[in-house]
């Protein structure tokens, strides 16, 4: 099966400052991608170019194959999305969401969303504006995978939720991929979130991605050396992703642990520390 | 379709409901003091004061966010405008026959009869009708932070509007009975109107950017 999502050279610039430089990946089927980058490195306009909330510069964006997702809207049948805050109509309760769900997707699953709605602990006949955020991050979630959704697209839907909530979702994405094969991009800076569940990691920086490999293959492959002036002139520059100057020493992380010289220690990195070297490090 | 007007329907049905008692009320009070005279201000304040929380609508999608999510649902651009512009015109509507209500009751149960209901209920109609079809394009180009600007000049406009209509009326002499003429002209020149200003937010809204 082709990718579920497969972004291509998208660019998007607000006036004169370019947000997003050759943006490319994908979502295969069966995989969690998790998208990483600091607060203004263009996650949620890569969401609003997918989603054609935005118009893009150039580059194409397609779903299930088809760049246009507005034009068929029964796509978006198979796409569930959560942004970084509830979005859904405030003054309405959870029953008559789900009457408003049942009348606008032909595959709305009654009984999930309940199962869900119960599972989450969430009231039925309150406001959705009265909810806390963690309580509405929990209700877009469940929404999201109300209604056979072949591919999700959560911009930071863990943020805002306790430990035992985030653990509950994160089971629910893995149960979702497992069953329904269907893919996913989570953006989040819960690092421990998408080390957990990720099977591929995109980091982008000011618009530009840095990272995009399996997650099994980036550590088992990627490690940070400490080194002098000296050893730095020793490596290889093919493999050397980024490096931090601590003065006295470099920090070097490198793409392939078999290409170092001999006699240098490597550390085993943790999936906050790739991100910190991606995003603060320089090439 | 369906979601979408039952969504609009959810957000402020308690608002309408209000608002409906609220403009029988007023446009009681004024009718019992003022008398059968100002019976076109009372059959205009039904219909206005019926049509203002529909209006509130992309207000309270906007300020949720839900302007934004609902194009993630399986709709197009085009199915939310006419979601609102079907909403708004069914309001309108019942606001016609309300305000027709409210005046014919006056005229049967008060000493000074009212002539031509349904000249001044179809006017009233017009006014809002006109002044829907220039707000929602401007709500769309200016967004929801402006609504109440925009909605109260939307009023105006079609007030203004009623009556340079109204002037070139006056200007024909047909043989048709006149009260009936008139109506019928600015019902179907609302409806005209109000079509054409759909067209107009369709392409407003296919091209704006959330």
């Amino acid at each position: 099966m082709t990718n579920l999502l497969e972004l291509e050279n998208i660019s998007k610039s607000f006036g004169n400052s370019l947000v997003l430089k050759n943006v490319t990946f994908n979502v295969p089927p069966g995989s969690i991608v998790g998208f990483i980058g600091d607060n203004g490195s263009g996650k949620s306009t890569t969401f609003k170019s997918v989603l054609g909330l935005i118009s893009k510069d150039g580059g194409t964006a397609k779903i299930f194959g088809e760049e246009n997702i507005h034009k068929n809207a029964k796509i978006k049948e198979e796409v569930g999305v959560v942004f970084d805050a509830m979005n859904l109509p405030a003054h309405l309760t959870i029953k008559q969401l789900n009457k408003v769900f049942i009348k606008m997707f032909d595959s709305w699953k009654q009984d999930d969303f309940y199962r869900l709605v119960n599972s989450f602990s969430l009231p039925t006949d309150k406001k959705v504006n009265k909810f806390s955020r963690g309580m509405s991050m929990k209700l877009s979630v469940a929404v999201a995978l109300s209604h056979n959704a072949q591919l999700l697209l959560l911009d930071e839907a863990t943020g805002g939720l306790d430990p035992s909530s985030r653990e509950q979702v994160l089971d629910e994405l893995k149960r979702f991929v497992r069953k329904n094969n269907g893919g996913v991009l989570l953006s989040s800076h819960i690092m421990s979130d998408v080390e957990k569940i990720a099977s591929h990691i995109v980091i982008i920086k000011d618009g530009e991605i840095l990272l995009n490999e399996e997650k099994d293959k980036v550590f088992a492959s990627y490690t940070i050396v400490d080194v002098n002036e000296e050893q730095l002139t020793l490596l290889n520059k093919e493999i050397v992703v980024a490096k931090r100057d601590y003065g006295t020493y470099f920090s070097v992380l490198v793409s392939d642990k078999k290409e170092l010289p001999n006699g240098l220690n490597s550390k085993s990195i943790s999936m906050e520390e790739l991100s910190v070297f991606l995003t603060r490090g320089e090439k | 379709m369906k979601g979408l007007l039952l969504t609009n329907y959810y957000l402020v049905y308690r608002s309408i409901l209000a608002y409906i008692g609220l403009a029988i009320l007023v446009s009681g009070v004024i009718l019992y003091f003022a008398g059968a005279m100002v019976s076109g201000i009372a059959a205009l304040l039904i219909i206005l004061l019926m049509t203002l929380p529909s209006l509130e609508v992309i207000k309270t999608e906007s300020k949720s966010g839900y302007d934004k999510y609902v194009l993630t649902l399986p709709v197009s651009r085009k199915n939310i405008v006419q979601s609102h512009y079907i909403f708004y015109f069914s309001v309108v509507i019942i606001g016609a026959f309300l305000s027709y209500g409210v005046i014919y009751a006056y005229d049967l149960f008060s000493d000074t009869p009212v002539d031509g209901i349904f000249n001044t209920v179809s006017i009233g109609f017009f006014i809002v009708l006109f002044a829907g079809a220039m707000i929602y394009p401007l709500l769309y180009i200016f967004g929801a932070e402006k609504s109440d600007a925009i909605v109260l000049g939307g009023g105006f406009v079609g007030l203004f509007v009623h009556f340079g209509v109204r002037y070139l009326l006056n200007q024909f002499t047909l043989s048709i009975d006149p009260s009936l003429y008139i109506s019928l002209v600015y019902i179907i020149l609302g409806i005209i109107i109000y079509i054409l200003s759909y067209f107009i937010a369709v392409f407003i809204y296919n091209r704006k950017e959330f």
